[in-house]
Formats: structure tokens, C-alpha cells, sequence
């Protein structure tokens, strides 16, 4: 899976998660970009995330994304 | 040794003299010894204590690395390290409380002093534990080194609470003297004495007086005590702090921000990010997100849904990992039954705003609107004062009489301020350094570095704006006696 095709799938989860139909993120998005992406709603993405992806992050990569570019990283590295 | 005493301030010369005075390679071991003198100051059992548990944290640290090295996964140094750390926590600080609570008059009593700064040092290095254990950080080899880290003067007594992996290379730089991190420190340190000294402690004055005797004022008087409280607390705080990290950035080491114009806030959760954020992050890192992520709130969640709908399965597990994170942030500030209270409370409003954020979602405008901005600013500003009638008073009783002379005696007749111990010289002082505050507040909610602005202009101005904070320090902070400028608010925790 490259880059783009996560981002594909990446996209329509943060749609759900935020409940905002027109939400797209790229790399440098964060958490200061995206309405109600607080520690609570972090946490219900990366949920959705690893069920999308089918893959589970470890605390260090919970903890330390910084950007929307780190979770792509961080889910390349898992699948 | 408090930052406001004379003491410090000859301490921080010497320091400062000594530090770029020594080769590069000698300046960390020289502010190891001297945050070590620092400390003894505080009392010799403290650094007893703070000794032996930085070298247990050491060991610990360096066994899970060695662990994780060998393919196991570390996790039995953790426990016993954050273990330890924490058992000593409770017992130095909690373990009367809880005793007398559960036991009555009959409880043994433990007569061990608690040592300065506990709380904020223990959380540290619980932190860098933990780090070392997820990897995000690889354990020191040097115990000096990390000592000297947890140590370090500017932060240990009141935080903020650091990070290893932020900080620690910055403090073993030896860096090199420069002018403009020295003005811009200097800067900060004297607008930290500036609202500490001036705004904080004037406010204080006025504050005590009402809480020694609420039913001796009308309702409004005691509810103004209340809103100069909000800014006494956070005027005294933010102080220290800047005191902290302009003293560290003289050093070329930046510490962690502790607050973003809080009470620019417009809701309770967006208020604690934005107040001691440095605590808000460490149990949203180190309990919040573990509690979240482990196999039994999974377990819970999914059981939820199974029953009942994806909303709750989220919002359930949610509201009992904020519980438990509330209930120990009340409880960090304190063996006190106004501070559980207090942080339930903060659990409480949460924990509903969560929940009706569906609700609120609708009622909110759909186009930004900035009556309605303010409106939820004031709001939430009223709901953190409310917060602050629990954080202020020493029992639940005291903090009753607060409210209830604020709900059922608005306007009766009874003493003025002055009565309060605060005379109108004290007013034509802090209502412009009040206004002062707001416009600081201002520029930094608008991205304006003011220090970068001055840094700009010439070197007379510069030097000039440095002189003027240090005798608007000297000439209208507040040194009389009866005034104890040396405690900080959050020094007792």
C-alpha cells in the first residue's frame, strides 16, 4: 500500500471520527487544525485507525504523533 | 529557597558567574551542584530522600533498558521504579490522610517532614521511567547526569513538570553565554517577580482578608474575592514559572510551557489545556491514554457496543479513565478534602461536556460569532472560579460559607475592602498592572513575541525595559511585613 492509498482510507476515517464530511488531512495537519481533536477524540481515531488498518500501534507512537504525516509513517511501518 | 528571597537572587548570580566562568565541560556538574545546594535549602532530609529515589529511578531506568536489550519487556523494573516512587509519594503525603479517614482519632500517626518539590520530582521521574520503557527515550548511563536532570534548580520545587528526552541534552550542552538569551531570561525572570511580587501577592492581601472573615462582607465583595483569587492564583504561578524558564534559558535550556492564556478559554476542557499544561500532559500520557488502551477498557468498550451503541461504547470507557485522572489531579494538589472535591468536580464538568457535546453542537452558531465566543469565555471563567471556592479553602465547611454568602447576602451591609487589609494605594497599583497582565495576554493569544519585538529595537531599549520591570519590581511589589512574599501557591504542592 503506498502513501496515497492510505491517505485514502486515512481521510474517510477522520470524516467519521470528526463527523465533518469535508475533512481531508496531509502531513502537516495536527491536532490544532481539526475541531474537537482533543486527548478523547485521539484516542476513539486511533482505535478507528488500527480497525481500518488492521494493525495496533504501540504507546510510544500514541503518545509521540505529532502531525498526521507521523500517523501515515506509523501506519506504513505497521501494515 | 524560594525564588523571591534575596538568597536566591545571590545564589542565581553566583551560579550564573561560576556557570560561564567554568569550561564547557565543566558547566553541568557545576548547576548539578549547585541545584544539590539549592535543594539543601529546602531542608537536609529532603535531599536524603531525593537522593536515594533519583538513584532508584537511575537503577531502575538502566535495568529496563538492560531488559529490553536481552528481548524481555522491562515491565518488572518499571512497576517496582514507578512503584516505588509512588509508594513513597503516598506515604510521605498521603498515607495520615488516608489513615485518619479510614481509622478515625485512633489512626497511627506518621511524623515524616515531606520533602520540597515531591510531587512535581516524583511525577518526573515516573515520567522518565516510563519513557525508557515505551522507548521514547534511552535510560542515562550517568547518574550524575541524571540527578542533574531531576535536579536542576529551575524546575525541581514547583515545575514545570519536564521531560528527560526534552530537556536533558539542552542541560548538558555547557552552552555558551549569549546576549540575547540572556536579556530575553532576564526578561522573563523580572516579569515573573513583576506579577508574583506586584500583582499576586497585592491580590492576596485582599484575598486572605475576605476568606478570614467572608460573613463580615456583602456577597458581591466576597464573590470579587473570589474572581482576584482566579488572578492571584494565576499571576503567583505563572510568575514562578517564568521566573523558572527565563532562569533556564539564560542556561540555553528551554523548559516545557506551562500555560497559553487559560482564561482566554472557552470551555472547561480547553481551559486544562491551556493551565499547567505541563500537568494536564503528564496524566493524559501517563494514565489517561494507558487506562484508554488497556485490555480491560477495550474489553468494556467492546462489550458496550455489543449492548448498546458506538457512541457510548466511546464515551463510557471515557468518562471512567477521566473519573480516575480527576480524582488523582485533586488529589496531587493535596491530602485534602477540598482538593477530591475540587477535582471531581473538574470530573464532573468534563465528564457532561462530553456528554452533551452533541447537544451544544447544535445549539452553536454554524458561522463564527464572536458574542457567542464571549459568552462561553465569561461562562467558563465563572465555572473555574466556582473551581476555585473548593481550591481556596481549607475544609468543605469553609468553602460553604463562601458560596453561601455569595448566593444569600449579594448586597448586605458589611465592610468594605479595606477592611480586607487592601488601602486605594494598592488599587492605583494593580489596576494597571492588572491591565498590564491583560495586554501581555493579548499579544501572546495573538502570536505576538513581545521579547522578539524588543529584541529588535536598540540596545538602549532593550537594557531600558530590563531596568524599568526591575524598579516597578523594587518600588511596587509588595516586601511589608505581615505579607509573606516568600511562599509561592503551589510551592505546598
Amino acid at each position: 500500500m503506498d502513501r496515497n492509498e492510505v491517505y485514502e482510507r486515512l481521510n474517510a476515517v477522520f470524516r467519521e471520527v470528526f463527523d465533518d464530511e469535508n475533512l481531508t488531512v496531509q502531513d502537516a495537519t495536527t491536532a490544532a487544525d481539526v475541531e474537537d481533536w482533543d486527548s478523547l477524540s485521539h484516542i476513539t481515531l486511533i482505535a478507528a485507525v488500527e480497525d481500518e488498518f488492521d494493525i495496533s500501534f504501540d504507546m510510544k507512537t500514541v503518545v509521540g504523533l505529532k502531525c498526521v504525516g507521523d500517523m501515515v509513517d506509523a501506519i506504513l511501518r505497521e501494515l | 529557597m524560594s525564588f523571591t528571597t534575596f538568597r536566591f537572587l545571590c545564589f542565581f548570580a553566583a551560579v550564573l558567574a561560576a556557570h560561564f566562568a567554568l569550561p564547557r565541560r565543566a558547566r553541568p556538574w557545576m548547576l548539578l551542584c549547585a541545584s544539590l545546594v539549592f535543594y539543601a535549602a529546602a531542608g537536609l532530609p529532603g535531599l536524603l530522600w531525593l537522593a536515594g529515589l533519583s538513584l532508584a529511578g537511575f537503577l531502575a531506568a538502566r535495568s529496563i533498558s538492560r531488559q529490553q536489550a536481552a528481548g524481555k519487556s522491562g515491565r518488572l523494573p518499571l512497576v517496582l521504579g514507578v512503584g516505588l516512587h509512588l509508594g513513597l509519594l503516598f506515604l510521605l503525603k498521603y498515607f495520615n490522610f488516608f489513615a485518619g479517614g479510614l481509622l478515625g482519632a485512633g489512626a497511627p500517626v506518621l511524623s515524616l517532614a515531606v520533602p520540597a518539590g515531591l510531587s512535581f520530582f516524583v511525577f518526573m521521574a515516573v515520567g522518565y521511567l516510563t519513557d525508557v520503557y515505551r522507548g521514547i527515550c534511552p535510560a542515562e548511563e550517568n547518574y550524575g547526569r541524571y540527578l542533574g536532570w531531576l535536579c536542576f534548580f529551575p524546575h525541581i520545587l514547583q515545575g514545570p513538570i519536564d521531560r528527560y528526552a526534552d530537556t536533558a541534552s539542552a542541560l548538558f550542552a555547557g552552552n555558551v553565554f549569549e546576549e540575547r538569551r540572556f536579556l530575553r531570561g532576564l526578561w522573563r525572570i523580572l516579569w515573573g517577580f513583576f506579577q508574583k511580587l506586584v500583582i499576586a501577592d497585592r491580590l492576596g492581601i485582599l484575598v486572605a482578608g475576605v476568606w478570614a472573615e467572608p460573613e463580615s462582607f456583602a456577597g458581591w465583595r466576597v464573590a470579587a474575592a473570589v474572581v482576584c483569587y482566579a488572578l492571584q492564583i494565576y499571576a503567583d504561578f505563572a510568575g514562578y514559572t517564568d521566573i523558572a524558564l527565563g532562569a533556564a534559558e539564560i542556561f540555553g535550556i528551554r523548559l516545557a510551557e506551562n500555560f497559553d492564556t487559560p482564561y482566554f478559554s472557552r470551555s472547561v476542557p480547553e481551559f486544562w489545556r491551556r493551565w499547567h499544561m505541563t500537568l494536564g500532559a503528564w496524566f493524559k500520557d501517563y494514565l489517561f491514554f494507558p487506562l484508554q488502551r488497556s485490555r480491560l477498557f477495550r474489553k468494556f468498550g467492546k462489550a458496550i457496543k455489543a449492548r448498546f451503541s458506538k457512541t457510548a461504547a466511546k464515551n463510557l470507557p471515557a468518562a471512567l479513565a477521566l473519573a480516575a485522572v480527576w480524582l488523582f489531579t485533586g488529589l496531587w494538589h493535596g491530602a485534602r478534602l477540598t482538593y477530591v472535591a475540587w477535582g471531581i468536580y473538574y470530573g464532573v464538568l468534563i465528564i457532561l461536556s462530553m456528554f452533551c457535546e452533541p447537544l451544544m453542537a447544535r445549539l452553536r452558531p454554524k458561522k463564527e460569532n464572536a458574542l457567542w465566543d464571549a459568552f462561553r469565555t465569561v461562562r467558563t471563567f465563572a465555572l473555574v472560579c466556582l473551581g476555585y471556592v473548593l481550591f481556596r479553602s481549607a475544609t468543605l465547611a469553609e468553602a460553604g460559607v463562601i458560596l453561601s454568602r455569595i448566593l444569600t447576602a449579594p448586597f448586605a451591609a458589611g465592610n468594605g475592602f479595606s477592611a480586607a487589609g487592601l488601602v486605594r494605594t494598592d488599587l492605583y497599583i494593580l489596576v494597571p498592572a492588572l491591565l498590564l497582565r491583560l495586554a501581555v495576554s493579548l499579544c501572546h493569544a495573538k502570536g505576538i513575541d513581545l521579547r522578539e519585538k524588543v529584541m529588535a529595537r536598540a540596545l538602549p531599549l532593550r537594557w531600558g525595559i530590563a531596568l524599568v520591570l526591575l524598579f516597578s519590581v523594587i518600588i511596587f511589589g509588595v516586601y511589608g511585613p505581615g505579607y509573606d512574599a516568600a511562599s509561592f501557591i503551589y510551592f505546598e504542592f
